[in-house]
């Protein structure tokens, strides 16, 4: 992946994407998360991808964490593939965490991004607060 | 020779004539009685477009707006208040989402249906045949058939459809869409808005430019709503490089992530926001 083709996904990482699957709300977005991860499952499937892997917190306790992503052909057609991650991989996964679930051994994220073993960057669509909230024009 | 000059100059304003008239016809063109060619021709692949309005929505909000909702009947009171949909309306109503309480119909495997699919933000690509429109959508990799051989809408829908049943035709630059035969299963919006099977609904297709398609709908449901609820113009964005992809709905899928990401989030955060 290019310095473009990067830039292109963080650029399109601002979009947001709306969820009938899940209130925006559950999500803290004034905490941003950037884990050292272990991958020990990724579903690349609809409606929305699942990466799921074990991070250690700051007291070396491992915490088994669900991050949940955009849908598997939005995200096919910026740069993923259900290759990209695998069972194993040694990652860095930055999401904003779920509200309420602090000190809970299994935990859940909205993934912003994933730093692979060779440094690729990998966007993704956010499912911010402002998803399909709001009022219209 | 004078003669043979004359035959050329009325061949070639002959050919000067029919030449555009032939482009306008192969190209899905039409002429309107002022002579200024019209163009019929939506196809292509759309999403719905992002937008820059502050306070910004991720995309064009609402093809009815829950601000401008006529008064519901008490049916349709009921179903709106039985729904717990997973967005924030903008309606007066608020916000009524219950993290791992929601009953959005597609949570279920239920097609999103129209018009309510029109305000998902996967694409669709429209597709003109001989006498018919033909929308495909990538959520739920579902195809709509809109009539345009100029039959009329059928009186009494032998079957209730998720999508209905829709006829079209051309005014001026517009394709107006009329539709009937509706079930009662699905929402209207993401909202939770509802509409029952007397949903009658109009829509009105127009391609504002070589990028950019404008549909309006206008829904007209007595069961559901004392009044018709217009809509105003929405704008979709074309993309061009963009290949329809494949979403189904299956059980599997949708009872992981409810398993992995609702319910886990609803039992940390355990009330509403």
């Amino acid at each position: 992946m290019n310095v473009r083709s990067v830039t292109v996904l963080l650029a399109l990482s601002a979009c947001t994407a709306l969820s009938a699957h899940h209130g925006a709300a559950a999500y803290d977005r004034s905490i941003t998360l950037t884990l050292k991860a272990t991958v020990t499952e990724f579903v690349f499937k609809n409606p929305h991808i699942i990466i799921s892997f074990d991070a250690p917190d700051d007291n070396g306790k491992i915490i088994h964490w669900s991050a949940e992503g955009g849908s598997s052909t939005g995200l096919a057609r910026r740069g993923w593939t259900w290759k990209t991650l695998k069972a194993g991989d040694q990652v860095t996964v930055v999401g904003n965490p779920a509200r309420g679930m602090e000190g809970k051994e299994a935990r859940v994220m909205a993934l912003t991004r994933v730093i692979l073993p060779n440094g690729q960057v990998v966007g993704q669509q956010t499912l911010t607060s402002e998803g399909r909230e709001g009022a219209p024009k | 020779m004078k003669n043979g000059v004359r035959i050329v100059i009325f061949v070639l304003a002959l050919a000067a004539t029919l030449v555009p008239l032939g482009h306008a016809q192969s190209t899905g063109q039409t002429r309107s009685n002022s002579a200024a060619v019209v163009r019929h021709d939506l196809d292509g692949v759309w999403a719905i477009r992002a937008a820059t309005t502050t306070p910004r929505t991720a995309f064009e909000c609402c093809l009815v707006d829950p601000r401008l909702r006529p008064p519901m009947t008490a049916w349709g009171q009921a179903r709106f208040d039985a729904a717990v949909p997973s967005s924030r309306s903008p309606g007066p109503e608020g916000d009524r989402v219950i993290p791992g309480k929601e009953n959005d119909p597609t949570l279920s495997c239920f097609p999103d249906g129209i018009p309510k699919i029109l305000t998902s933000p996967e694409p669709f690509e429209i597709i003109t045949i001989p006498g018919r429109v033909l929308m495909f959508f990538e959520k739920d990799h579902g195809w709509r058939q809109i009539w345009t051989d100029g039959r009329k809408l059928p009186e009494d829908p032998p079957e209730l459809r998720f999508d209905g049943y829709s006829v079209g035709r051309w005014e001026g630059d517009t394709l107006i869409v009329e539709s009937n035969g509706f079930n009662d299963k699905l929402w209207l919006d993401y909202y939770g808005d509802p509409h029952s099977e007397q949903l009658y609904l109009t829509e009105r297709y127009q391609r504002l430019d070589k990028d950019t398609l404008s549909i309006q709908v206008t829904i007209n449901d007595p069961k559901a709503y004392t009044k018709p609820w217009v809509g105003k113009p929405i704008r979709y964005s074309s993309r061009p490089r963009v290949e329809i992809g494949e979403w189904y709905c299956t059980i599997e899928d949708e009872s992981r992530f409810s398993e992995k990401i609702r319910f886990p989030t609803f039992a940390g955060d355990g009330n509403k926001k």
